[in-house]
């Protein structure tokens, strides 16, 4: 079993309230560091990818997990960041400004898209997050003067201090430290006041307001953040695909988004990388798969999605907080060994709340 | 002066008059409790004061401002915290973190400061959670400190949402029935914060309350409503003698 002594208040602001905790987190972004070193080009490169998903589930865990305003349209985001971050390059701004630029220009265009969000909740909103990807692919494909239209565009090459993005191992490091950048910049956040409101925004509106919790601004920097964050996870993602289409951030990307946060445990920053690492086993092991099932079933067009939707319904139906609840369960398991009680996670019934104040 | 003083305030939805015409005033340091049937417009007066609805008519004043048409988040800043009838905590979040809720009007830090998190921060995040643990000690909380509030049983839900009111250090309390789904023993250690937030921590209160030896106990001046206006107002032994007040609650012989 273990014990907590606390002495000061201090001791729970830390981001890691306990030793082992600094321990594992070091130790696992010593594995991420010495990673190029041991691992073949092809496996960087996906794992690169994971880094870039890992930036933009942040985003959509802070929307989404947090706040509790469920977007599935976050791949417009990723859109509007790379297509802003290609097209700043191509106007000669250096990486280290356009990067920044491009997640301040989908920050922006997320606070437009909260305004409307102010008055929608849940499924509701859902939707228009939905349509808002559909019209923000459609504005890509036909402004052809901006964009090149559904011709695609080329990224442009670009350098970070003398390191070239194309390189993958340069190129690895940088998207790594910006995932921590981000990580730690919204963990912060979370142990603060801000953080709380947005938390309170998910559990209830009615008292957030009545305790002096502003609704409209704070959804409009749930929004403005997730979609900044998003934003750069987009511009990350461009440099990685090197050729931008409209079709590339599709309805497909923004559920796959979605699904990693809740797959990883909505509420939780843990859960949000733990589910990009799960989808990015889940999606290899699906096309290893699809070589043992016989034919008609592996060749089967949508084996992938089908595998997928699967997946997010059992755990929705089975273990609703997620792999991180999973996580903490185990954790807990071993904490209070022997005595851990199954009963710790059982909530009680939720008590009905006035429904005529939403 | 009177601390908060309502005047002839109105609301309909639809055709019903919820609430039609009521006027009374709190002094500061009083108890006062709207007591009334299921339906009288206690909880609607409520909704009025914290800014849930727009009224249709009348003036309400705090402290000497004009807070009738005062933005929603903006009512607690003016020193009026409030409970809820159904409870509407944040059950996802731990005891602390709702307390710390409590304590969001008295904000200073910048958004930036947060996403950096500096040691302003962190001194205003320890001051916080000082004045939560105030009120954790005051109202016995300390074993539950950590547990999300979704594995609280109802009592102690109850109390959390007392003590994140208390947090935003209100100068006026409205309390929406503390008392209903309490147990008597619950019932008695409320009766008992209640006289110490008025006597120490100087607090006024205006409660919503069907359980009348509570309201007993506590209270000094009641005000009774039925269908929206009010019937009766004075001590509770003297609305609980009214014969109007008998009438609304019993009906009449004919």
């Amino acid at each position: 079993m273990r014990f907590d002594f606390k002495t000061r208040y201090e001791q729970d602001l830390r981001l890691f309230p306990h030793r082992t905790d600094l321990l594992g987190n070091g130790a696992l972004l010593l594995c991420m560091l010495a990673a190029p070193l041991v691992l073949p080009q092809y496996f960087l490169g996906e794992l690169t990818f994971l880094l870039v998903y890992g930036v933009a589930a942040i985003g959509l865990m802070l929307l989404s997990g947090f706040a509790g305003l469920i977007s599935l349209g976050h791949a417009a985001f990723m859109g509007i960041g790379a297509y802003a971050h290609a097209i700043l390059l191509e106007a000669g701004l250096p990486f280290a400004l356009s990067l920044p630029l491009a997640g301040l220009i989908a920050g922006a265009i997320g606070m437009l898209l909260g305004i409307p969000a102010l008055r929608m909740t849940g499924l509701y909103l859902a939707i228009a997050t939905l349509a808002f990807s559909i019209i923000v692919e459609h504005v890509i494909g036909k402004w052809e003067g901006l964009t090149q239209g559904h011709g695609g565009m080329q990224v442009p090459e670009a350098s970070l201090a003398g390191f070239d993005m194309g390189d993958i191992e340069s190129f690895y490091y940088t998207a790594l430290a910006i995932l921590c950048l981000v990580v730690v910049g919204t963990a912060n956040l979370l142990r603060s006041a801000t953080g709380r409101a947005l938390i309170a925004l998910r559990d209830s509106e009615v008292a957030a307001q009545a305790l002096g919790v502003n609704l409209p601004y704070a959804k409009a920097v749930a929004f403005s953040l997730s979609a900044g964050i998003t934003g750069i996870a987009g511009g990350l993602f461009a440099h990685r695909i090197g050729w931008l289409e409209p079709g590339s951030f599709n309805v497909v990307l923004s559920l796959q988004l979605l699904m990693m946060v809740v797959v990883g445990g909505l509420g939780s920053l843990k859960g949000a990388l733990l589910g990009v690492a799960f989808l990015g086993v889940l999606d290899p092991a699906i096309a290893i798969l699809k070589d043992y099932l016989p034919s008609a079933i592996g060749g089967a067009a949508g084996l992938q999605l089908f595998l997928f939707g699967l997946v997010l319904v059992l755990f929705v139906l089975f273990e609703p907080l997620g792999l991180y609840g999973r996580w903490l369960k185990i954790k807990a398991y071993f904490d209070h060994f022997p005595m851990y009680r199954r009963a710790t996670f059982q909530r009680t019934k939720t008590y009905m709340q006035s429904e005529r104040y939403r | 002066m009177s601390l908060l003083a309502v005047e002839n305030l109105a609301i309909r939805f639809g055709g019903v008059r919820a609430v039609d015409g009521v006027s009374f005033a709190v002094e500061p340091g009083q108890v006062y409790t709207i007591i009334g049937p299921n339906g009288a417009g206690k909880t609607t007066v409520f909704n009025l004061i914290s800014r849930l609805f727009d009224s249709d008519n009348g003036t309400v004043t705090f402290d000497g401002r004009d807070i009738t048409r005062e933005r929603p988040h903006r009512i607690v800043r003016h020193g009026i915290a409030r409970t809820f009838q159904n409870l509407e905590l944040f059950d996802h979040a731990t005891v602390l973190q709702n307390l710390l809720l409590g304590r969001h009007r008295h904000r200073t830090v910048k958004l930036l400061d947060e996403i950096l998190f500096l040691p302003r921060v962190t001194r205003s995040e320890v001051a916080h959670r000082e004045k939560a643990e105030e009120v954790i000690e005051f109202l016995e909380l300390e074993a539950h400190r950590d547990s999300p509030v979704a594995s609280l049983p109802y009592g102690v839900r109850k109390v959390v949402e007392l003590g994140r009111a208390l947090c935003a250090e209100p100068k006026l309390l409205l309390l929406d029935e503390p008392a209903s789904g309490l147990n008597p023993e619950e019932t008695e250690n409320l009766a008992f914060w209640i006289d110490d937030m008025r006597s120490d921590l100087g607090l006024t209160i205006l409660m919503v309350e069907h359980d009348l030896t509570l309201v007993n106990e506590v209270s000094e001046q009641v005000l009774v409503m039925n269908q929206g206006q009010a019937l009766a107002e004075g001590s509770p032994a003297e609305v609980q003698k009214d014969p109007a007040v008998i009438a609304a609650y019993l009906g009449t012989d004919e």
